[in-house]
């Protein structure tokens, strides 16, 4: 069980605690506490009390907190700061460091949170209040929480047996050292081995393996190299069957964030198919997946041609949907690495102007491309012959 | 005959996917990643090697305007290659496909140019010259109103492997970026790296055929059914 805190400067927000705790089933024991205290004060009691994770909310000066000397508010400070002062302490003592989950208000979030780049680097993962109403985005918020608290105590635990000095990636990764010269010899990879502070490292692996696809893919982008529709009968059990096959990552924060190695899938798909899974159609590659696998699939079909003889690739960054590179264009982000797949937007939420609210933006080499798409003078084609 | 082992060729890949990558001309970088680890897993020192850009995810050049056809126009490449160090008759390729499509905004193939390696000695050589430059054919999921309905002719050339193309390309598509490639070593090195590998043995081996046979050059290295004859005369 793992030991973590919530921080608010309303009491009645304690339900939150209280619902992450109940819904974990033992995995985490979260207590709650007000800000009564200078940031400082608050910072030095949150790693004396040796947490394994603080969730804290963005506003903890909205309800004024008096000491008992006087009239000054006590609390006169944003979440940013306290996480700051905790960093601050971590680069000190690596082995006090501990995740730091953002539970806000949605509105500040979007608003105030992600206009201030400087706040998001502090914490390792940001939760809306709004959504923790239901029992599946509390199950995934309560999993992730474990998952980071997990992955800290792994880190500490390694360099510790390693007199306090970083180690190779690959050891945290669980890859043996042929895959991982394989895989992973990319500069900016290898950077993180050079890193001893772990926020500082699931920082890096949140924003190189876990966040973008390319050397690791998410359950949607599996289902796009693969040409499966997510709407496919038996998926549970095609996943087990990968997961038997050793195509699944278990390496760090794998419980939180379930991905597959990209190189591993690759190698088995040309098994199958005697040639790459990029090198047939979708319906095509479902039919001898199908047929290997003993498993009946339905293949993806595309949104903007409807057809399932498209070459999908990417899952869209707007509706996760399996698409082709033909029919999407190139989405806008500021740390794109080469060794990473670029992020798409399917032509149907170009169309529909559903990529707009995932706030996600067109790369400018495209947006001429999609204004046409966005305007009509681009439309589907009745029919593609196969 | 020079050719790389996997190490290095991976390494002259990923140099072409950087050096057009930072210059904005291909929208992404990764595929030439992917070819440097699907080439290098055969090996380091290995000097068997193949890699493969598949139709899913080829690579794919900037949009650019044509002024022609009032529309943008992008061009991508997709491959797959297989090379050996000690092949019989000399020719260090046991598979060579390479195609060029230019796609219009609505991603119609307007052109596709195949070079090929006309087929393995194992299986049965197709008609035509033993490398060559080939126009049309189908490809899957594109309108058929698009495509050039005819094969033929299959014209001679010498062998392209992807590095060369992406040159084509960037000094077909856009020379002003091409110019300031050429000053840039991390641009040429690949390039006399795979000139190496792909030209200057087949341009010998041609010399010394029209200096010594009486025979025409297309004659001699035309395949047929029965297999190329210069395979079978050898080819150093």
């Amino acid at each position: 069980m793992f030991k973590g805190i919530f921080v608010d400067d309303k009491e009645e927000e304690k339900k939150y605690a209280e619902l992450l705790t109940k819904i974990s089933s033992g995995k985490l024991n979260i207590e709650f506490r007000l800000p009564e205290h200078e940031v400082t004060e608050l910072a030095d009691h949150l790693i004396g009390q040796h947490f394994d994770f603080a969730a804290i909310d963005f506003r903890l000066d909205e309800v004024p907190i008096k000491g008992a000397e006087g009239n000054k508010q006590k609390n006169k400070y944003r979440a940013s700061a306290l996480a700051q002062q905790i960093r601050d302490r971590a680069i000190d003592k690596p082995s006090s460091d501990l995740p730091l989950i953002l539970l806000s208000q949605e509105d500040y979030i979007k608003r105030i949170f992600h206009a201030d780049s400087t706040a998001e680097d502090l914490f390792d993962l940001v939760i809306s209040k709004e959504e923790l109403v239901t029992e599946e985005p509390l199950r995934l918020a309560a999993a992730r929480i474990t998952s980071l608290a997990a992955a800290y105590k792994t880190i500490q635990s390694v360099f510790a047996k390693n007199n306090n000095k970083p180690v190779a990636l690959s050891v945290l990764l669980g890859l043996d050292s042929n895959e991982a010269e394989m895989v992973l010899n990319h500069q900016a990879i290898r950077a993180i081995a050079k890193i001893q502070y772990p926020h500082q490292i699931i920082s890096k692996v949140m924003a190189l393996l876990i966040q973008r696809p390319g050397i690791l893919l998410s359950d949607e982008h599996l289902l796009a190299r693969l040409g499966v529709s997510p709407d496919s009968p038996n998926i549970s059990q095609l996943k087990a069957k990968l997961i038997d096959l050793k195509l699944g990552y278990s390496g760090l924060l794998c419980d939180g964030w379930p991905r597959w190695w990209w190189h591993r899938l690759d190698a088995w798909g040309k098994g199958i198919l005697g040639a790459p899974l990029g090198s047939s159609a979708g319906s095509e590659r479902v039919l001898k997946l199908s047929s290997a696998l003993k498993i009946e699939l339905k293949p993806a079909a595309s949104k903007w041609s409807k057809s399932s003889d498209e070459y999908f690739w990417v899952a869209c960054s707007s509706c996760d949907h399996p698409t082709e590179l033909k029919h999407s264009v190139l989405g806008y982000d500021a740390n794109y690495q080469p060794f990473l797949e670029p992020s798409r937007i399917c032509w149907y939420c170009i169309q529909t102007g559903a990529y707009d609210s995932r706030d996600l933006i067109i790369d400018d080499s495209d947006e001429n491309l999609a204004e046409q798409i966005k305007n009509g003078k681009i439309q589907p084609q009745a029919q593609m012959s196969s | 005959m020079s050719v790389p082992s996997a190490k290095e060729m991976a390494v002259a890949l990923r140099q072409t996917g950087r050096a057009l990558h930072q210059k904005k001309i291909i929208e992404a970088g990764n595929v030439f990643e992917e070819l440097a680890r699907i080439t290098v897993a055969h090996g380091k020192e290995s000097f068997t090697w193949s890699y493969e850009i598949s139709k899913s995810n080829p690579i794919v050049f900037k949009r650019k305007y044509d002024r022609h056809l009032n529309k943008t126009i992008q061009p991508q490449i997709y491959a797959s290659i297989s090379v050996q160090r000690s092949p019989a008759g000399g020719v260090c390729f046991r598979r060579l496909d390479l195609a060029l499509e230019v796609l219009d905004d609505e991603g119609n193939v307007l052109i596709k140019h195949h070079i090929d390696f006309a087929n393995s000695p194992k299986d049965q050589f197709q008609e035509g010259p033993l490398f060559h430059l080939q126009f049309g054919g189908h490809t899957p999921g594109h309108t058929k109103s698009f495509e050039v309905p005819i094969k033929e002719p299959r014209w001679l050339c010498f062998p392209l492997d992807v590095v060369l193309l992406c040159e084509v390309v960037v000094a077909n598509f856009y020379p002003e970026d091409w110019a300031e490639l050429k000053n840039l070593p991390g641009w040429n090195a690949p390039i006399i790296a795979s000139q190496k590998l792909c030209i200057i043995p087949f341009l010998n081996a041609l010399h010394i055929k029209a200096s010594t046979s009486s025979r025409s050059l297309l004659d001699q290295v035309w395949a047929t059914s029965l297999g190329a004859t210069y395979i079978a005369e050898g080819f150093s």
